[in-house]
């Protein structure tokens, strides 16, 4: 306190007297005032981020909508096929996957010919022994045509392919242009078939 | 000490006394600029103009899921934690500049075969172009945030687009399809849904998409860094959310935009440093993703997320010029270059 006082007469070295000390005084208020203004705007700001923080919450849970009805319920029978199905599943997009990676990884001039070759043969091999799995499958009848369409799918994989591997013969390119509309439509049809006996798949990412 | 106190030498301490208050206010002026939010800087060159438009939302998402310091608590009254569910936008970014416009994400593609279940309003991205004076056969460019599924759709939508995809991402999903314990490689995690394994948020359809520009010689694989035109700058968040995230930077003039899809799943995640949507993230690299923009555009406001659940409300400044488009969907205008007019209806 006594070091304030001294310091705050250290302002007035060149004016003193009475006049010198309410000059001293307006300074003081003054900064002073600044001091409060400043702390002021700190407190309402503050005032104001609490209380969007929380109309924001409350606002968000009020709007909940509501859930829309559920699909009905897979049978027993479905459920088994689709059990059985979804453990084929992941070896078919594994399949695919190699199968995509493959042509990538050669048009980014990532992999040679003979590793292209490699890769797409393995997936084809890969597609072969799914079909045998999924063929010794019985749908009930309510999915049969879901069963068909998931055959058709791994089929155009195979001819996708079967196309890709020409590449290993004659060097052009235009085989993996007409190989990819095949894999896009299989891609498509594992999507359908998936809408149908396992609509929740893909969650949100 | 003694040498500079006010006490030993009056005219001293004079200035000392001076150079301490003025010290205090410009303090208190800080504080206070620094608790209503940083200032943008102001973007030097070429500016943008930008849109951001809502794809289709993910409709109770359970709030824990999508950001765990937020979980939901059963009775507590604290903002944090008495949400049960989020409604998660998928916002697109639409910059449009000079000769170019450019995507940032593409969202994705609703189809009789690809319904998602609890997600509404979808729209077609074309069609929420055309509301912006858009074509898609105008996109020039389309930089994916990732390749996830709902980033990454619909790119064959946009046959004259050149797609940026960082080797990262690509060599990301590729790492974990081959890595030897099944567990990490699975393609399905559980029967009926395909959840936090690396490789799982990329259906084949989505990777055959980015496939096909690749073979049409329509796609640039980025290796880190790249401007891809006069001051917008793709910037690598690996890990930041998948494998090869990356983040893009561009000038507008309303100061520097930073897109980071879902490495910026989260507005307030990036505000209030919180992780959101964990997928394949290293919480570490998320939040040096956060500071990037930070760095960036001198704050947070400029941060665009990608599901921020405030979006298109004046909760979240950058999207609060909305309006309503087709299956009440949402556009929000959020900077116009000199000369451009508003879409705003």
């Amino acid at each position: 306190m006594v070091a304030s006082q001294d310091a705050s007469s250290a302002i007035g070295v060149g004016a003193p007297g009475r006049s010198g000390s309410r000059g001293l005084l307006r300074a003081k208020l003054l900064v002073a005032g600044l001091i409060v203004l400043a702390l002021l705007g700190v407190f309402c700001a503050s005032l104001l981020r609490e209380a969007t923080t929380t109309s924001r919450t409350a606002g968000a849970t009020a709007r909940r909508p509501s859930l829309t009805p559920p699909r009905p319920a897979l049978t027993p029978a479905e459920e088994a096929y689709a059990q059985a199905l979804w453990a084929i599943h992941g070896d078919v997009k594994s399949a695919a996957y190699k199968l995509t990676f493959s042509g990538l990884r050669y048009k980014l001039k990532q992999a040679d010919g003979p590793e292209f070759g490699t890769g797409v043969r393995d997936a084809s091999k890969s597609f072969g022994q799914v079909e045998a799995r999924v063929r010794a499958l019985a749908p009930p009848p309510s999915l049969r045509q879901v069963h068909a369409q998931y055959l058709d799918a791994v089929h155009l994989f195979q001819r996708s392919a079967a196309e890709m591997l020409k590449v290993t013969a004659d060097g052009r390119d235009d085989h993996l242009l007409a190989a990819h509309p095949l894999s896009q439509e299989a891609s498509e049809t594992l999507l359908r078939v998936g809408n149908m006996i396992w609509p929740g798949e893909y969650l949100p990412n | 000490m003694v040498e500079g106190s006010a006490v030993v030498n009056p005219q001293r301490g004079m200035k000392v006394t001076k150079r301490a208050r003025m010290s205090v206010l410009l303090a208190l002026v800080m504080v206070v600029a620094l608790s209503l939010g940083a200032p943008s800087v102001p973007a030097q060159g070429p500016v943008y103009s930008v849109w951001v438009v809502r794809n289709s939302v993910f409709k109770d998402v359970p709030a824990g899921a999508f950001m765990p310091d937020r979980a939901f608590v059963p009775g507590s009254t604290s903002p944090m934690n008495n949400q049960v569910f989020f409604q998660l936008p998928v916002n697109v970014g639409v910059i449009k500049g000079g000769k170019d416009v450019i995507l940032y994400d593409t969202g994705w593609k609703q189809q009789d075969y690809l319904k998602m279940t609890n997600s509404v309003n979808w729209a077609p991205l074309p069609d929420l172009l055309s509301r912006l004076g858009i074509q898609a056969g105008d996109v020039t460019k389309i930089v994916i945030g990732h390749g996830h599924w709902d980033h990454a759709g619909q790119l064959s939508d946009f046959p004259n687009a050149v797609l940026y995809v960082q080797k990262a991402e690509l060599e990301g999903i590729q790492w974990a399809l081959t890595y030897p314990n099944p567990r990490i490689a699975a393609v399905n995690t559980s029967q009926g849904g395909c959840a936090r394994t690396p490789a799982c948020g990329y259906p084949p359809l989505t990777l055959q998409e980015i496939y096909g520009k690749v073979l049409g010689g329509k796609a640039v694989v980025v290796d880190g860094t790249m401007e891809i035109a006069p001051g917008v700058i793709i910037h690598p968040a690996h890990r930041a959310h998948t494998a090869g995230s990356q983040l893009l930077e561009v000038p507008t003039t309303i100061g520097k935009l930073v897109f980071g899809s879902d490495a910026y799943s989260s507005w307030e995640g990036i505000r209030d440093w919180m992780i959101a949507n964990p997928q394949q993230t290293d919480t570490v690299q998320q939040f040096l993703a956060y500071e990037k923009c930070y760095k960036i555009t001198g704050g947070y406001q400029n941060c665009v997320a990608a599901h921020e659940p405030l979006s298109y409300s004046d909760k979240y400044p950058l999207t609060k010029n909305f309006w309503t488009g087709p299956n009440d969907s949402r556009l929000a205008e959020v900077a116009l270059a000199p000369g451009e007019k508003t879409r705003k209806p």
